[in-house]
């Protein structure tokens, strides 16, 4: 069954890059374009990439959460399912582009990973830990997308991108709030608080709070739409923080449940 | 007056909220004393002044505790109490329903009847209205501005629920071998992290571990599953307390935290009379005391090489003996038996008050969160020849739809 794991995620990867290029290439060089087809290409993508999650699942015998390598499986899992549902109303070959770019660097990072097959810790088994993280894909999700949606602005600077802008980091806002909420409730049942300043749960507070505080100066100042890009690109740092960083850089957080 | 309206300006909010994130950041990027303990950060500090400028001057070594970080937090709160008062009666204005005033408004040319308009949007569950000469508003999600006061009222409960819980809140630690009990008042066995400031609900109560099932993959715990029994005031409550499902009694939460081996031990003279049996855990998970006196006489150390060995020393007789199963000594005139290994748990026990308001402070910041962001108040203005529009955002399937009734050459909404 690894075998099928393997196939399938490189034939995820490989087919993301070529709608990824294949996209880029045909609209830098003006080419008569075909949003239909890179979307149809990235949709067969994501259909391996599922097949890949069902046999990691079937593999480690749980859904796959527990170490860098499932996280990005499953955090890039639920990134396209929000490109592939937002880009299928909205259009938008550039933001699409830049977005399907920034989950193949995140989906690319899991052959780094280390993927060590483990089962699922005590300190694992709740309730509280799906909800949790799936609030956390569907958050950082939306802000990649954001993310995305920003640099293509930047370049075209058309003023829909602006209002779509907006949008996903309010989504992503909402989604990160109930992030919280949730570890909040599962680390009062885990550690007996449910607030520990620990490092993942005080970056996971900063991105909140940067977050609401763009939201906050687009709606109240009307801060003007570059601004507010650029400002969205640069929080996007203090989510990948959230997501690897804090673990990676700092060794002491209750967040890390993979060593002893 | 110039200064209160900088104070409740929406800069100097930026600010706030601003210095809040710069205080988070220290706190992950500086080393904390509850992390690295104070000894570390002396050592810190003796290599690096600026360290200790910012750990002991500026008092960062705690940043939640630190009176620059608390300072800020302040002045949030104060302007946030301001903010909802006097944002109350502005948003209770919003939601009644009004002629609009066109500020910050913007519009379209219509090409379609302007019936059509007023048909698809009342299909769509818009309240309509009509203004003069013949024009329509129409508006939905008007009460979506009632989410930013939720969200804003929400931190009030956190504030009050983090109160309760610093004032109430007792921590305790104590150890317990297999079909051992304990007092929770028994000052060998527990230990206080955090003594209470009003409640004193934790006296009189006994414990007894009766069942522990545990498994291991690796350091981590697979598998940590303890039953117990609680008596207080004469009643007895049988339970299970694992990780993720702590034992629960009123506000007091019972969590395991650390299992570790014991050892059973019996005292004999030289007749074979047994003077005493008693329990010595091992401390090589360096959770507990290492020193033991057994009869007032027998003094006794763990030390940890490969395995727990136990130095016991009586008057001028000293041994050495490795804590396993069936190891006997003598000891002047005295036997020593290791009769068998039980396992023992640490637990935490936490009793405070507050918990309900922090969800409901979750609730509301949820519901102001989701219906501020995700359902925005829309405005709609429809006269003969356009379409005057208002809103953060409007949804694409709706910008769509309304397009198709507009004269659009820039493709904006």
């Amino acid at each position: 069954m690894e075998v099928f794991e393997v196939l399938f995620f490189y034939l995820s990867l490989f087919l993301y890059l070529f709608a990824n290029i294949y996209g880029f290439f045909v609209y830098f060089f003006k080419k008569e374009f075909y949003f239909k087809i890179i979307y149809k290409i990235t949709l067969l993508a994501f259909i391996f990439h599922f097949l890949t999650i069902i046999f990691r699942s079937l593999i480690s015998k749980h859904i796959p959460v527990i170490g860098n390598y499932e996280n990005i499986l499953m955090g890039s899992f639920f990134l396209i399912i929000i490109i592939l549902l937002f880009f299928k109303k909205e259009k938008l070959i550039l933001p699409f582009l830049f977005s399907l770019s920034l989950n193949i660097i995140l989906f690319g990072m899991a052959i780094f990973a280390d993927a060590e097959k483990k089962p699922l810790f005590a300190a694992l088994k709740s309730f509280w830990l799906y909800i949790h993280i799936i609030f956390a894909w569907l958050s950082y999700g939306a802000f990649t997308v954001a993310a995305g949606v920003s640099i293509a602005y930047l370049i075209k600077k058309e003023k829909p991108l602006d209002e779509i802008i907006f949008k996903l980091s309010a989504f992503g806002l909402v989604m990160d709030a109930l992030m919280i909420i949730a570890g909040s409730i599962w680390a009062k049942d885990l550690w007996g608080s449910y607030w520990s300043w620990d490092p993942v749960e005080t970056w996971s507070l900063i991105s909140f709070l940067l977050y609401g505080l763009i939201l906050h100066l687009k709606i109240t100042l009307k801060i003007g739409g570059k601004t507010f890009a650029y400002l969205i690109i640069f929080s996007l740092i203090t989510v990948l923080i959230s997501f690897w960083g804090v673990n990676f850089f700092m060794g002491k957080s209750l967040h890390i449940f993979n060593v002893g | 007056m110039k200064f209160y309206k900088n104070f409740y300006s929406l800069k100097f909010t930026a600010l706030l909220i601003f210095l809040l994130i710069f205080f988070l950041f220290l706190n992950v990027l500086l080393p904390q004393e509850r992390i690295v303990g104070k000894e570390k950060i002396k050592e810190i500090v003796k290599k690096n002044l600026f360290l200790k400028f910012l750990f002991y001057d500026l008092n960062l070594k705690d940043i939640p505790s630190s009176p620059l970080f608390l300072a800020t937090l302040f002045l949030f709160y104060l302007q946030l109490i301001v903010f909802i008062l006097r944002y109350f009666k502005l948003t209770l204005k919003r939601i009644k329903i009004k002629e609009p005033n066109f500020e910050n408004w913007k519009f379209l040319k219509l090409k379609a009847d302007m019936e059509a308009v007023r048909d698809f949007l009342k299909e769509k569950g818009w309240k309509e209205f009509k203004l003069k000469e013949n024009n329509f508003y129409f508006v939905i999600n008007e009460l979506s501005p009632l989410g930013f006061l939720f969200f804003h009222i929400s931190f009030l409960f956190y504030f009050l629920s983090g109160f309760l819980f610093y004032y109430t809140r007792s921590e305790i630690e104590f150890f317990l071998a297999l079909n051992q009990t304990i007092s929770l008042e028994d000052e060998r066995w527990v230990s206080f992290k955090k003594k209470p400031r009003i409640r004193e609900d934790l006296k009189g109560i006994k414990i007894y571990l009766n069942d522990l099932n545990f498994k291991l993959y690796k350091d981590q715990p697979l598998l940590f599953k303890t039953k117990i029994i609680l008596w207080h005031n004469n009643k007895k409550i049988e339970g299970a307390s694992e990780i993720n499902k702590p034992f629960k009694y009123r506000d007091l939460k019972i969590y395991p935290i650390f299992k570790d081996d014991a050892y059973l031990i019996q005292i004999e003279d030289l007749k074979g009379f047994i003077l005493e049996k008693s329990i010595i855990f091992s401390n090589c998970s360096r959770y507990i005391n290492n020193s033991y006196e057994i009869l007032g006489k027998i003094k006794g150390t763990i030390e940890c090489k490969e395995a727990p060995y136990l130095n016991l020393s009586y008057f001028e007789k000293k041994e050495v003996v490795q804590l396993k199963e069936g190891i006997k000594i003598n000891l002047g005139d005295l036997k020593v038996e290791i009769l068998k290994k039980i396992p023992w748990v640490k637990f935490r026990a936490i009793n405070e008050v507050g918990s309900n308001i922090l969800i409901f402070g979750f609730i509301l910041s949820f519901l102001g969160l989701f219906f501020r962001f995700l359902f925005p108040k829309m405005e709609i203005v429809i006269t003969k020849s356009l379409i005057y529009y208002k809103a953060d955002y409007f949804p694409s399937s709706l910008k769509e739809k309304i397009l198709k009734f507009c004269e659009v050459e820039d493709g904006s909404f």
